[in-house]
């Protein structure tokens, strides 16, 4: 026998992050969907960008602010997750100054601040563990602008155009950013022979 | 391996949230849906300033002990309050082609700030633990620099914002009453001297509860303390130790230059030299 609650569970799964918001006008409950579906990537970008001890608010005032402007979401502009994320992003910026500092930190000491590594998976990124150091150096020396699209990208996953929707700048800004910035830190992190310049495409996989 | 892969490789070396920080983040966000959907503005006009105080924990008031409160509650009439925010504002208000310059100490740690009051708005600032070797930051309108004062090295790169102002508490709290954010919310009394005690309201309404409050000397209306609410909920209490504007005297604008504070200062012109030169730098 079917629970109840599971079948609405289940039923609520095919529905839109869209229409989650435009139901919430109605009922505000159901922004609290989006929060179970979403919080935790908005809290892991936020946490590799500001720090731990910073994120959890950002990312609990990053859905405040949504619910608050919901009515104002433009389907047609960007996506929810990118929409969330482009508030994530904007309050990240108050702490482009902590975030420098952590990467600067990270490439003078060589040791991650946030520190917690993905055991499983640890054999597998060793170029990335031992590359850490000179990646934060790489991505401290970017211009703010630049690292948080170069982010959003790599971090967020979101496309041009989501990253055009979310920062209200033009996708052709996004993209010679994001190519601008690659090309810096390839630039920096060839030295130690960490990025496969030949093989470095501007594209990326899902630009 | 490409730049993109190890970026990304780079995402995953962070400590997931807590199930303790997800269901705060989650309560925050259901105490909104209880809000009506077009409602005021989120606070009245003069909140009971008891709120404030049961909101500090015991600890913090301990250790400013020497605070006298003399009344709570509103100020007084509201055209009464008008002059005192008044009378602040004029006090705190900046005069142009100047230097503001604030320091701040409290719970372990002090900060000072120089800040140009017209563009570009250059500033210098030092913080960190009370009796450490800070670094200084500063920002020349296109530049920006820090200092590291283990080696000695004036690290610099350009501005990502042209004339980002500087924002402390008091630059916060000066915006605030030039913009009508203020309100008195009582009176006390701190080191023998009677203050008025000003709250400001943050100019997002996304900020939550962070709300300044200054206890400005009754006589001068310029500030001698703080309670500068942080996001964890705590209240850090600031005793402001400098408030004043400088002339804009070549003198004084050597405030605003690492460069000339750290003559002998090496400077390393851009990040991609800050990545190789301190690679080894350990200390």
């Amino acid at each position: 026998m079917r629970h109840f609650g599971q079948a609405v569970a289940v039923e609520r799964l095919d529905v839109s992050d869209a229409e989650v918001v435009a139901a919430s006008l109605i009922d505000a409950s159901r922004f609290g969907e989006l929060f179970d579906r979403h919080f935790a990537d908005i809290d892991r970008y936020l946490a590799r960008r500001v720090g731990r001890e910073i994120a959890g608010d950002l990312a609990a005032e990053t859905f405040v602010i949504a619910f608050r402007g919901r009515a104002s979401y433009n389907p047609s502009a960007a996506e929810v997750r990118a929409w969330l994320f482009g508030i994530a992003a904007n309050l990240a910026r108050r702490y482009w100054r902590t975030e420098r500092r952590r990467l600067r930190a990270y490439a003078r000491t060589g040791v991650d601040p946030l520190g917690q590594l993905d055991t499983d998976a640890i054999n597998h990124r060793l170029d990335a563990l031992s590359a850490g150091p000179q990646l934060a150096g790489a991505l401290a020396a970017l211009k703010h602008s630049d690292r948080e699209i170069l982010l959003l990208f790599a971090w967020a996953d979101l496309s041009y155009e989501e990253i055009s929707g979310a920062l209200a700048i033009p996708v052709g800004t996004v993209r010679s950013r994001l190519s601008r910035s690659r090309a810096r830190v390839r630039e920096l992190l060839a030295p130690i022979g960490q990025v496969e310049l030949e093989h470095a495409s501007e594209g990326g996989s899902h630009g | 391996m490409d730049d993109l892969e190890l970026i990304r490789s780079f995402r995953s070396h962070v400590e997931p949230a807590d199930a303790q920080g997800t269901a705060t983040a989650r309560r925050r966000l259901t105490r909104e849906f209880a809000q009506p959907p077009s409602r005021p503005p989120r606070r009245s006009r003069f909140r009971p300033a008891v709120a404030a105080l049961v909101a500090l924990p015991a600890a913090a008031l301990a250790a400013v002990a020497l605070l006298v409160f003399g009344s709570v509650g509103g100020g007084g009439t509201p055209v009464a309050d008008a002059a005192i925010l008044h009378r602040a504002g004029a006090a705190f208000a900046a005069p142009p082609r100047s230097i503001f310059h604030t320091a701040v100490a409290g719970d372990g740690f002090s900060s000072e700030t120089w800040q140009m009051t017209s563009a570009p708005y250059a500033f210098l600032g030092t913080k960190g633990p009370v009796g450490a070797a800070n670094g200084a930051e500063s920002i020349s309108g296109t530049t920006v620099q820090w200092w590291d004062p283990r080696t000695n090295t004036i690290h610099q790169e350009t501005a990502p914002t042209p004339g980002m102002p500087f924002d402390n508490a008091l630059v916060d709290a000066r915006a605030a009453l030039r913009d009508g954010r203020a309100q008195v919310v009582g009176t006390a009394t701190l080191d023998g001297r009677p203050v008025y005690k000003i709250e400001f309201l943050p100019k997002d309404g996304s900020a939550g509860s962070r709300d300044l409050v200054a206890y400005v000397d009754q006589n001068t209306y310029r500030p001698l303390m703080l309670d500068d609410p942080q996001r964890n909920g705590r209240v850090i209490h600031l005793r402001v130790t400098a408030f004043e504007y400088l002339p804009a005297t070549d003198a004084n604008m050597r405030l605003l230059s690492l460069t000339a504070l750290h003559p002998d200062a090496r400077v390393v012109l851009d990040d991609s030299s800050y990545t190789t030169t301190s690679t080894n730098d350990k200390g």
